[in-house]
């Protein structure tokens, strides 16, 4: 056998064996057919994930973190979700039961980037707060100093000025 | 002015300096209050103003609204806007006692927004196998967003306005995490549509 018809042969096998596996997923995922319990305890999974990740995203906006794009996952899980929602009381099970896991998968992982952008968060803003005290305290007692100084200042010019005050006239005497 | 009271106005400045210099690291530990807390949910017409709302609406024409919500409850809310279809004969939620209506929703959508952002949505409806017979009509089918929703509604011919009336509305519920669901936020908007027969050019 030639190289040419080796190759052609091998190539020929591969194709076969893609386009088997690909009909396969495709014949079992056309005749999987999802029931009503089913369909409700994936929606209600899918309910619990979405209010899990909008408590630790909103946990992470409360410590100041940016969550824009946590934000964004949820909205579209929302979003599955309650397309998920319709198609079950249209009695669509099957694609009711497809969207609640698109939704599960889509908020699969917000938890624990929440959690990382709290932590980020909470530890950028203590970094500031101990600037912001650290700054406060040094100008304080700078200002205390500069205020010692400023009252001896102050006090000595008023002295002055009392002093070179030239007693006043009084009329008729 | 004596050396007390020159001293008191000293002192009292030093304070005020000390209080501007403490300032921006107190606003990073105390909150302040803000203002009113509440949620704004509005519906517009088809040019995306509040007019040109539908009203005398066929059967298989496509309608368009705009809904809009928009969060000042000062943190990131999640919020579910359920969609109901009624005749005149049905519940509407109550604005004084704080509930929502009866009727079952047909669609829904879920909204998370962070304080003062807003969300708007387009929302494409039409009606089908909607059948006139004497005095109502009955409505099969309400598409909504491309999706075919069942309402088996019943308009009866309201003599005093001379139309089928129907109310498509939209109700507003908010997250709670407190007891875990879902809470009718005392809010909703909606449009009377009226039920017309398709004009038919006699041949």
């Amino acid at each position: 056998m030639s190289f040419a018809t080796r190759s052609f042969v091998k190539l020929a096998v591969s194709a076969i064996i893609v386009f088997l596996a690909l009909a396969s997923t495709f014949f079992r995922c056309s005749v999987r057919a999802y029931t009503s319990d089913e369909a409700t305890s994936k929606i209600a999974e899918a309910d619990s994930k979405v209010k899990q990740a909008f408590a630790a995203v909103s946990d992470a906006t409360e410590a100041g973190a940016n969550v824009s794009s946590l934000a964004l996952r949820l909205n579209e899980a929302g979003g599955l979700l309650a397309k998920a929602n319709v198609v079950f009381r249209s009695g669509d099970y099957d694609n009711a039961t497809l969207l609640a896991e698109q939704s599960i998968s889509l908020v699969d992982g917000v938890v624990q980037e929440a959690g990382n952008f709290k932590t980020m968060a909470e530890s950028e803003r203590l970094s500031r707060l101990g600037w912001a005290a650290l700054l406060a305290s040094v100008s304080l007692s700078l200002l205390f100093v500069v205020s010692l100084f400023g009252w001896r200042f102050v006090k000595n010019r008023y002295f002055k000025s009392v002093l070179e005050m030239k007693p006043e006239e009084v009329a008729g005497n | 002015m004596s050396i007390g009271d020159l001293k008191l106005v000293y002192v009292a400045s030093v304070v005020v300096l000390s209080l501007i210099i403490v300032a921006p690291t107190l606003t990073m530990v105390v909150t302040l209050p803000g203002g009113e807390r509440f949620s704004e949910l509005w519906l517009l017409g088809q040019n995306r103003m509040a007019e040109d709302y539908p009203f005398n609406v066929k059967a298989n024409e496509t309608y368009k609204v705009y809904l809009g919500l928009g969060n000042h409850l000062g943190g990131l809310e999640y919020y579910l806007l359920y969609v109901k279809f009624r005749n005149q004969t049905e519940s509407l939620p109550d604005s004084m006692n704080g509930t929502s209506s009866v009727l079952e929703p047909l669609s829904e959508y879920r909204v998370f927004l962070g304080d003062s952002e807003v969300w708007e949505k387009e929302i494409a409806f039409s009606f089908e196998g909607v059948a006139f017979d004497g005095n109502v009509c009955k409505i099969s089918n309400l598409v909504l967003d491309g999706l075919v929703l069942n309402v088996d509604k019943v308009a009866a011919w309201d003599s005093a306005a001379n139309g089928f009336y129907c109310q498509l509305f939209f109700e507003l519920w908010l997250y709670n995490a407190a007891p875990s669901g879902f809470q009718y936020h005392n809010r909703f908007v909606g449009i009377w549509l009226n039920m017309t027969i398709p004009f038919q050019n006699p041949k």
